[in-house]
């Protein structure tokens, strides 16, 4: 997507705080842009243990969007499993190349890799409220 | 977040640290301030990074020290040989890496960890503006 198409959303978008987790750097470096011009903060991790130490110490994440396939002691299964039993109310978005079945129910969004910039923005626009709607229930 | 002297600032910053409890505030810190920041969490996301040479990186700021791949002396080395004009910002503690850095980029500046952000902010700045005046000087020759 142009950046003026995504900066065009960024109005729209209440600044949520967003965990990114990928292990590739340039898939990183993109995704984290496009969630950034669209009007997200966007906190960027490269693998689980990363994003453990992220959640451990900032509670205002609202959304993790993780890959699968990742190195390390965890994959963005285990990471996913890890938030819903220790962080329930952060919304999960998991991405993969390869999706298996079951995964749309297993998880608050499934992303098909690649990821267009405006699917993902959708996606994610999707999953958090609206900014009026939390401007009303903070009244 | 301590206020940073906002200006239009066109510069990309990479910030190489493996610590990400370190890499997140600075990297947050310099978005404040008005940079495009890219994060690499090694010498190996870094290397990926400076290959690609569509990519506009201005200054580099890199732990010394860093856990796995090659560490912070071996990105430094590589970029003075395959990206001169990139500036390295050498972020380290032992005196043997504060000796190291001093070797490496004898006039580029090498920052004692823990390091303050506006500090590094202000170090960026002033190779940037150092970069600015080397070039109004270059072509003031040229067309001399």
């Amino acid at each position: 997507m142009a950046d003026a198409a995504l900066a065009e959303m960024r109005g729209a978008s209440p600044n949520f705080r967003i965990l990114l987790v990928e292990d590739e750097i340039l898939i990183r470096l993109a995704m984290a842009d496009d969630l950034r011009l669209a009007g997200f903060t966007v906190v960027e991790a490269s693998n689980a243990d990363e994003a453990l130490n992220v959640l451990n110490t900032m509670p205002d994440i609202a959304l993790i969007v993780t890959d699968i396939r990742m190195p390390g002691r965890m994959d963005g299964v285990g990471l996913a499993n890890w938030v819903r039993s220790n962080a329930p109310l952060v919304k999960i978005a998991i991405a993969s190349a390869s999706i298996e079945t079951g995964m749309d129910r297993a998880f608050d969004a499934v992303l098909s890799k690649p990821i267009m910039p405006s699917h993902l923005i959708a996606s994610v626009r999707k999953l958090l409220p609206r900014a009026e709607q939390t401007d009303e229930e903070t009244r | 977040m301590s206020e940073p002297n906002l200006t239009n600032v066109d510069a990309t910053v990479l910030v190489i640290e493996d610590d990400i409890l370190i890499r997140m505030p600075i990297a947050a810190y310099l978005r404040h301030c008005g940079y495009r920041v890219i994060e690499a969490s090694g010498s190996a996301e870094a290397l990926t990074v400076l290959d690609r040479t569509d990519l506009k990186i201005d200054v580099v700021l890199t732990d010394c020290e860093l856990e796995s791949g090659a560490g912070g002396f071996a990105v430094a080395r590589w970029i003075r040989d395959n990206r001169p004009n990139i500036d390295v910002i050498l972020a380290g503690s032992p005196k043997r890496a504060a000796e190291q850095a001093g070797e490496l980029c004898s006039k580029g500046p090498h920052l004692k960890r823990p390091y303050e952000h506006t500090q590094v902010e202000m170090e960026i700045r002033t190779l940037l503006e150092g970069r600015r005046k080397h070039s109004q000087e270059s072509e003031t020759s040229g067309s001399a």
